[in-house]
C-alpha cells in the first residue's frame, strides 16, 4: 500500500475528512508538509473544474516526489488523494473515488448532519479504510 | 388525475437509528418485540435506484403542519415565507448530491443554463413528476432567470386567507431552488411572484454578480 494522504474539502476550502495512511513500517514526519500541498493544490482544482464537466479529474498537479488527484462532487466538494511516490492506474483511483462518492451522498442526507461539518462518524471512517485496502 | 409528490424515504430510516454525531448505535440493541427490525447503519442503506413514491396527502399533511407551527410563533407574514425558504434551503443542500449521482452519466453542471435546465428538468421531474412548465431569462437586467409553474402541487391544498393575501407558501421550493445553486457554487436569491395572468406561479432567480463575471471569464 503506497504512502498516502486522503482528505475531503468541503465549502470554503474546510477539510471534513482527512485520512492518511503510510508504506508500512516507516515513521510519518511530513504530515504538514503534505496539507500544506494539499492546500496548495487546490488552486489549481478550481481553475481546473470551470472548464470541465468532468467529475475525475485525474491528476492535477506534482511536487517533488508527490502527485496529487482530484474528484468533484455535484456540490463542488473535492476529494483529494495525495501519494508519494509510486501511485496506482488512474481506473483504480477512479473506482476508490466513485466509491467515496456513495459514503459521501448518503452522509450528507442525513439531516442530523450539520452542513460542512467534520465527519466524525466510526463507522464512515472504517468504511473508507476498507476501501484504501482494495483499491489502493 | 392525482399528483404524486415524490420524496426520498431513504432519510427515514436515519431519522430513526442516528445520533447526532452520525454514530451508529448498532451495538445497542432494542429490546425484542415483534416487528421491530435492528437498528441499520445509513451507510449501508442502498441510494442508487430510486425510492418509493410519497403520497400527495402524506406531504400535504406534513406541509400543513410545517406551515402551521411556523405560523404560531410568527407576528410578521414576510418571516414565514423566509422560514419555508430556510427550511428548502436545507433540503435543496442535501438532494443536489443524490440526484446527479442517480443520473446515467452523472457530470458537474458548469455553467448557468445547463444548471437550470437540469433544475427545471431533473429536479423537478424528482420533485413533482413532470417539467417546470418554461424557463426564461429576463431581458431587464443579466443576471435574472424565470422559472414559471403553472400548477405547483406543494400549495395545492393551501387556502391563503384574506388578511394574507400576499402569501406565498412555493417559498418552501423557492428556498429548494436556492440550496441547490447555492450547493452548487451558483449563489442566487430566489423570490416567489404570481405571474402577470394570475395563473401561474414564477420563481424569480437573481444570481451574484460574481455568477455573471464567471460565466464571462468562460465563454
Amino acid at each position: 500500500m503506497p504512502a498516502a494522504y486522503f482528505v475531503i474539502v468541503g465549502k470554503e476550502d474546510c477539510p471534513l475528512y482527512e485520512l492518511e495512511f503510510t508504506a508500512q513500517g516507516r515513521k510519518e514526519d511530513q504530515s504538514q508538509l503534505k496539507q500544506f500541498i494539499l492546500h496548495a493544490s487546490l488552486d489549481v482544482v478550481e481553475e481546473l473544474q470551470w472548464g470541465s464537466k468532468e467529475l475525475f479529474l485525474k491528476s492535477v498537479d506534482k511536487f517533488n516526489n508527490f502527485s496529487i488527484s482530484a474528484y468533484l462532487t455535484a456540490g463542488y466538494v473535492r476529494f483529494l488523494i495525495l501519494f508519494d511516490g509510486e501511485r496506482k492506474s488512474d481506473d483504480s483511483i477512479k473506482q476508490f473515488f466513485t466509491e467515496v462518492h456513495e459514503l459521501w451522498v448518503k452522509i450528507q442526507l442525513n439531516p442530523f448532519y450539520e452542513l460542512n461539518a467534520t465527519i466524525d462518524s466510526p463507522s464512515f471512517e472504517s468504511k473508507i479504510k476498507q476501501l484504501v485496502n482494495r483499491y489502493l | 388525475m392525482r399528483a404524486q409528490f415524490r420524496v426520498s424515504n431513504k432519510l427515514l430510516p436515519s431519522i430513526t437509528t442516528l445520533d447526532a454525531t452520525n454514530n451508529t448505535t448498532s451495538s445497542i440493541v432494542a429490546p425484542s418485540s415483534p416487528g421491530k427490525q435492528p437498528l441499520v447503519d445509513i451507510l449501508d442503506v442502498p441510494i442508487k435506484s430510486k425510492p418509493k413514491e410519497v403520497s400527495m396527502s402524506a406531504f400535504s399533511f406534513l406541509f400543513s403542519g410545517i406551515v402551521q407551527y411556523y405560523q404560531e410563533r410568527l407576528t410578521h407574514g414576510a418571516d414565514l415565507e423566509q422560514k419555508l425558504s430556510d427550511l428548502g434551503y436545507s433540503v435543496g443542500f442535501r438532494i443536489n448530491e443524490i440526484i446527479l449521482y442517480r443520473e446515467k452519466n452523472p457530470q458537474r453542471k458548469n455553467r448557468v443554463i445547463p444548471m437550470l435546465q437540469f433544475i427545471s428538468n431533473t429536479v423537478w421531474t424528482m420533485l413533482f413528476g413532470k417539467n417546470a412548465s418554461s424557463l426564461e431569462q429576463s431581458t431587464d437586467s443579466i443576471n435574472r432567470y424565470m422559472i414559471y409553474e403553472n400548477q405547483p402541487i406543494e400549495c395545492g391544498f393551501i387556502s391563503i386567507p384574506k388578511n394574507l393575501s400576499g402569501l406565498q407558501c412555493s417559498y418552501f421550493t423557492a428556498g429548494i431552488i436556492k440550496g441547490i445553486l447555492t450547493a452548487s457554487e451558483f449563489p442566487a436569491d430566489v423570490k416567489v411572484f404570481p405571474s402577470q395572468n394570475k395563473e401561474s406561479t414564477v420563481f424569480i432567480v437573481d444570481f451574484d454578480y460574481d455568477v455573471i463575471d464567471r460565466e464571462e471569464l468562460w465563454k
